[in-house]
């Protein structure tokens, strides 16, 4: 459900949406071998934590952001300074948060 | 009167050589006389009392017979030094009774010189110093004891684990009582809070008891198992408590020998039986009352030790058991805010679908968004303090963040630190951005020289205290009574007002919208989700 509003606010920004994923087993094939500009990865993925999926992409090479739910002081080592935006938020806030990864 | 007795001895005839040679004879000390070059030619009677040698055998070097071989070489070289530089000496040297044995005794020599300073004789006498060499040793033992004790007590006193605690009191013991080996047997409690004996052993590798069964409650033990005091005996084997006991009537086959056994219990300030400190000998007769009475010391301290020792585990125990709960509290806590915001994500993402068709979809998709915001950010503020609640300025940052900001001059704030319960927090938060998003769109925000004052205070009522917060409006556009009451103006004067306990009353002057909130206190902590 949030995935399809994060869909339609990225194409409401004028993105295409190259791929979603709901669970971490379809989220890694994705990253692996997805062809894309940069990726918002949902911190818990069906109660998954989506860091497998930052690392690949981190190794790839392809920017991402982080969306949680957790407040600002839960966050994982190695992934402090990765741009994150809580939910619930505007179209402005991911607009502002992408932004920051693409250039 | 003390006058009169010494007019009374000096009267008294002078006394005669036979008088002298009497006088000699029963000194308490031996004496006896040489030639200048050293032959003792005269004994008293006392000599011959205590040697129970005859004056024939006294003849020559008689005197060499009544001495330790082991010594008599050394007495003799100083002997001829003394007589060879003419001045007085002592020494100490045992001699041997009538009975064959050696005491110790202190010989002092002194020669009598005429009036060239020629050596004439030498007189000499033997005081036995056995009672003065025992309280010498007595002193000496009890010094080593306080010694040992003072250390023990000191130890003890900084020692925190119960392990080494044990070791140094066991050590203690044996070094007291001159034990060939002590135990220390123990009840502690395991992680689990369950109870078992430990024990100790000092003098001999542990190995010489790990294959023996714990001491049960047998005729021997159990005085000390039951804490009715010290048990001492010369010889436990001869001892009526002893064997008594199946499945071994005794010591187990392989046990170390004991004979001499003092056992003392180890009891806590409020009369539990935390141990026993078990002492044994190979030979009998080794322990007496004072090895006693020392060990019933060192239990004490023991048991203070032990004391200090569990009390200390204890509040580490409920420590880390307390920071394990909170730790778990707060991984609930984030995995509740998670969950919280996801389903407001999920509400967000559920409204804007249903009213992607509606006319009024941008400002109505953007109220809702602002709204579900701001309730997220006040959980995410309430996660930050745990939901233990919070304080009332932090509140009113967090709710008038995004309409503050370009326009921070235009708010005035104030009002001192109030602690808020999470319920009352978030109805506060809500409250706020309704009136500040009222504010922007058609209150004193609109316009360009419009202020909002919110201020707050303390105040005492009918025996309880109240939280009185104005919030107020100037300078914006001349404000009309809204002819129907939105959502927002609802939300504050309904919800706020039920959610506090309190009362929420909004009115529309033309000079500005004002809100006035009264809820009474306390609205601290408590846990109401």
């Amino acid at each position: 459900m949030v995935a399809m509003y994060v869909e339609d606010l990225l194409v409401e920004l004028g993105f295409d949406v190259a791929g979603m994923a709901t669970s971490l087993d379809q989220a890694l094939p994705l990253a692996l071998e997805g062809d894309f500009d940069f990726a918002v990865l949902d911190v818990n993925l069906d109660g998954r934590l989506s860091f497998p999926v930052a690392d690949v992409l981190r190794q790839r090479g392809i920017p991402f952001l982080f969306a949680s739910g957790y407040g600002s002081k839960v966050f994982i080592e190695g992934y402090h300074d990765a741009v994150r935006i809580q939910k619930p938020f505007l179209g402005q806030d991911l607009a502002q948060a992408i932004s920051k990864i693409v250039h | 009167m003390t006058n009169n007795s010494v007019v009374t001895m000096l009267s008294l005839k002078a006394p005669e050589v036979a008088d002298f040679a009497a006088f000699a004879d029963h000194l308490p000390q031996l004496a006896w006389m040489a030639t200048p070059d050293g032959h003792a030619y005269w004994y008293n009677q006392q000599w011959y009392r205590y040697t129970g040698m005859t004056p024939e055998e006294m003849l020559g070097q008689g005197w060499r017979s009544a001495l330790d071989p082991a010594v008599l070489p050394i007495v003799v070289e100083l002997w001829f030094a003394a007589v060879a530089s003419g001045e007085p000496a002592e020494w100490a040297f045992p001699i041997k009774g009538a009975d064959g044995v050696f005491r110790p005794f202190l010989t002092r020599v002194q020669p009598q010189k005429d009036e060239q300073g020629r050596v004439i004789r030498w007189c000499g006498t033997n005081t036995e110093i056995s009672e003065q060499q025992r309280i010498a040793e007595v002193l000496t033992q009890e010094k080593l004891h306080l010694e040992t004790l003072n250390q023990t007590m000191a130890l003890v006193s900084a020692e925190l684990s119960l392990e080494r605690l044990v070791q140094i009191v066991t050590d203690a013991g044996v070094r007291l009582t001159g034990a060939q080996f002590g135990a220390f047997f123990y009840n502690t409690t395991d992680n689990r809070g369950d109870t078992l004996t430990l024990y100790t052993i000092s003098g001999v590798p542990k190995e010489n008891f790990s294959k023996f069964p714990n001491p049960r409650a047998t005729h021997v033990f159990s005085p000390t198992f039951n804490g009715e005091g010290p048990v001492r005996s010369d010889d436990i084997l001869v001892d009526p408590r002893y064997g008594r006991n199946a499945p071994y009537n005794g010591m187990p086959k392989g046990h170390l020998p004991v004979r001499s056994y003092l056992a003392v219990p180890v009891k806590s300030r409020s009369g539990e039986v935390m141990g026993g400190l078990f002492f044994g000998h190979p030979e009998p007769s080794r322990f007496t009352a004072r090895h006693e009475e020392l060990l019933v010391g060192v239990a004490a301290q023991a048991a203070i030790g032990i004391d200090n020792a569990r009390l200390y585990d204890a509040a580490q125990r409920e420590i880390r058991e307390r920071r394990e709960a909170e730790k778990h509290r707060e991984l609930l806590i984030n995995e509740l805010n998670h969950r919280v915001k996801n389903t407001l994500a999920t509400v967000q993402s559920i409204a804007a679908q249903t009213l992607r068709t509606s006319a009024l979809e941008a400002d109505v998709r953007q109220r809702i968004d602002a709204r579900l915001i701001a309730l997220s950010n006040a959980h995410n503020l309430l996660t930050e303090h745990n939901w233990q609640g919070t304080t009332l300025d932090l509140v009113v940052e967090m709710a008038l963040r995004a309409h503050r900001c370009d326009r921070e001059e235009r708010f005035e704030v104030s009002g001192p630190e109030v602690h808020l319960s999470p319920k009352t927090a978030l109805a506060i938060a809500m409250a706020l951005h309704e009136l500040a998003t009222n504010a922007i769109k058609y209150g004193a925000l609109l316009n360009e020289r419009g202020k909002v004052s919110l201020h707050w205070q303390v105040e005492q009522g009918d025996g309880e205290q109240k939280l009185h917060m104005v919030w107020s409006e100037q300078g914006g556009p001349k404000v009309t009574p809204p002819s129907r009451k939105g959502f927002g103006t609802r939300l504050i004067e309904r919800g706020l007002a039920a959610e506090l306990g309190g009362s929420v009353q909004i009115s529309y002057p033309e000079s500005g919208v004002v809100c006035i909130i009264d809820t009474p206190f306390p609205t601290t902590a408590s846990r109401e989700f």
